[in-house]
């Protein structure tokens, strides 16, 4: 089970990553 | 020609004179008013106004009407209407952050299993620097980036193993050793294979690279983007929590935190709509991918 869950759960937290740091990105670059 | 209060020069300064003591208190603006309107008649009376010169001269001596009343004010009272100082502008290159981050994801980004490739493409697809062909492009050469080929060469590609055995030969005089080799994963036949892992790993690298000096060169043909002094940060509390709970919180509290980082981001107006739908897509590949290959895994059993 856990061979399934880490891989997805770390999935899911890097897609997250990616869209604070466009978030991010997008938000400075306005100034 | 006699000079009287009624002279336009004389009405028009006293006009002026209204106009810049509109700020003031109504008695203070009626006494300020009616000072200068006994001042000038008394000039007038007294001989001192001859002809246009002199009555030029005696208004000259007054003032400008915009002065008198702010020497007149108090401290509290409005200070007299002039016009704003025009806002200082700046001008700055169009940026090309979004087309770097795509670029960079499409390769570097790849080695994040397959979601940061994913993410490139939304990227690329909402840029609006690129045609419709390179995006095509940068998406089909090669699906999942260099950082897939890298992990199916690991994981996948050609794993083979051999095994002797002993066997008695004829009349057990002696043993005869036999060599069994069984193989699994893709198997490419050698010279093919390392072209395709080489190309796998060159190429979305070149085009990178191209998509990228485009990129660049289209947003220096845009005009440049007027920059107006702000007072006000542009990161308040909702950008900062949604930020913070899709990065970090998502590694708390997986799923959730997410989900509330970008209900943050929605309720924010700082960012755009587009901004907001490009980062929910992003956000969502982390999960839309691990339950695709679920659902996959779940069909070849069955």
């Amino acid at each position: 089970m856990f061979f399934f869950a880490a891989p997805v759960a770390i999935a899911i937290w890097f897609s997250g990553v990616i869209a604070a740091v466009y978030l991010t990105v997008r938000l400075q670059g306005r100034r | 020609m006699e000079h009287t209060v009624s002279d336009p020069l004389v009405e028009d300064y006293l006009r002026r004179l209204d106009a810049a003591a509109a700020g003031l208190a109504p008695d203070r603006r009626e006494d300020l008013l009616g000072g200068i309107r006994e001042h000038i008649e008394a000039a007038i009376a007294s001989g001192e106004v001859t002809d246009e010169a002199s009555l030029r001269a005696l208004l000259d001596r007054l003032g400008e009407p915009e002065e008198i009343v702010a020497s007149a004010a108090e401290p509290g009272d409005p200070v007299p209407w002039a016009p704003p100082p025009a806002p200082q502008v700046f001008y700055r290159r169009p940026g090309i952050g979004l087309e770097l981050a795509a670029v960079l994801f499409l390769t570097i980004g790849s080695l994040l299993f397959v979601v940061g490739w994913l993410a490139g493409v939304v990227m690329v697809w909402s840029s609006r620097r690129w045609t419709l062909l390179e995006k095509l492009v940068a998406t089909l050469v090669f699906p999942g980036g260099p950082g897939f080929v890298a992990f199916l060469s690991v994981v996948a590609v050609g794993q083979s193993s051999c095994s002797s055995t002993s066997v008695d030969g004829a009349g057990g005089s002696s043993t005869e050793s036999v060599e069994t080799c069984t193989s699994s994963g893709l198997q490419l036949p050698a010279p093919y294979g390392a072209i395709l892992v080489i190309a796998w790993i060159v190429l979305p690298l070149v085009v990178a690279g191209v998509l990228l000096h485009r990129a660049r060169r289209r947003a220096d043909d845009e005009p440049p983007i007027p920059v107006y002094p702000t007072t006000r940060s542009r990161w308040g509390g909702l950008e900062i929590a949604a930020v913070l709970l899709l990065g970090v919180g998502g590694f708390v509290v997986p799923i959730v935190a997410p989900i509330a980082g970008l209900l943050c981001a929605w309720m924010s107006d700082q960012w755009t709509r587009s901004e907001k739908w490009v980062a929910t897509a992003i956000a969502s590949l982390g999960a839309v991918f691990p339950l695709g290959a679920v659902l996959v895994l779940i069909a070849a059993r069955s």
